[in-house]
């Protein structure tokens, strides 16, 4: 079975470090950029089977990143969470309206990310490792 | 209606907001003062700035001491002890942690409605900085302490008390 591939897309190295330690008891391959413009590449790349992307970035924000997830047919198909430090219900709404599959705030404990991680992409835990409590 | 004024609306997010954040992404308790920000001279310090415009116009400092910003970069990104911490590092680390208090209390404090966008963090270094509020703007400052290291978070904002109820 092939390994899942998440593609984490955040200007913040700390933030996308995070994340990855979080997942790293899964079976998962991890990719990373560090703008949206970059997280469209990778993606186009490596088709990974989930992108979480950041709101506020550089070079590419998240909703322009997302509308050009939605505009490639190649890509369109691939969950994408919304990451971010709001937590408005209009912007929930309009990232759900352009094609978010989920949105997530930074606040949310890292258990209610991983959640729906794995509600999304259905991660198995790696062979031999007990996923912790999810912490930072 | 609020029975809190704007001020203690205010500190209670910004309260709520720094507790959740430091707790979230750093497994760090912060506990509120009254005493004031106590930074000791000759130390130098990091300062995380956010702005928010739209429904809320302000900005958001987060200050720390050097020597805790690299506590705080080596625990979000996972460095071991001993590791050298790159500076490029710390700013990410304290910039965004400044980012993630700005979108929780621009979630509290905006209209309904009303657009309300955050900048981009920036970083400024330094010994003795001091951020002074222009004609029209108020200074809201509020002191945290974890294991005796001060941690302030300074609001900025434009005259419109109204947002805040």
């Amino acid at each position: 079975m092939k390994t899942p591939r998440i593609l984490l897309v955040d200007d913040s190295k700390a933030t996308r470090a995070i994340v990855a330690k979080m997942l790293r008891s899964y079976d998962c391959e991890i990719l990373e950029a560090a703008n949206g413009a970059l997280g469209v590449e990778s993606a186009r790349q490596h088709q990974p089977d989930l992108i979480v992307l950041d709101m506020t970035m550089p070079v590419m924000n998240g909703v322009e990143t997302l509308q050009t997830l939605q505009a490639d047919e190649t890509l369109k198909s691939i969950p994408v969470i919304m990451l971010t430090a709001n937590s408005n219900p209009e912007e929930i709404e309009q990232m759900k309206a352009l094609g978010a599959a989920e949105y997530i705030t930074k606040t949310q404990k890292p258990r209610l990310i991983l959640e729906k991680v794995i509600a999304l992409i259905g991660l198995q835990a790696k062979p031999g490792e007990v996923p912790s409590e999810v912490s930072t | 209606m609020s029975t809190l004024s704007p001020d203690q609306n205010l500190k209670f997010f910004i309260d709520d907001a720094a507790i959740t954040v430091f707790d979230t992404m750093l497994a760090i308790d912060l506990q509120p003062s009254d005493r004031g920000a106590r930074f000791k001279p000759g130390v130098s310090q990091v300062v995380g700035t956010v702005g928010i415009a739209g429904s809320v116009t302000a900005v958001l400092c987060l200050r720390v001491t050097e020597s805790f910003a690299c506590h705080a970069a080596t625990g979000m990104l996972g460095i071991e002890p001993g590791e050298a911490v790159l500076e490029s590092d710390v700013n990410d680390a304290i910039g965004e942690l400044a980012n993630i208090m700005a979108g929780k209390l621009k979630s509290c404090l905006r209209t309904p409605g009303r657009p309300c966008s955050l900048s981009l963090p920036a970083i400024m270094r330094g010994y003795s900085i001091d951020l002074e509020s222009m004609s029209g703007t108020e200074r809201h400052s509020f002191t945290f302490y974890h294991g005796g290291e001060p941690v302030v978070v300074e609001f900025y904002s434009l005259n419109q008390k109204e947002n805040m109820l």
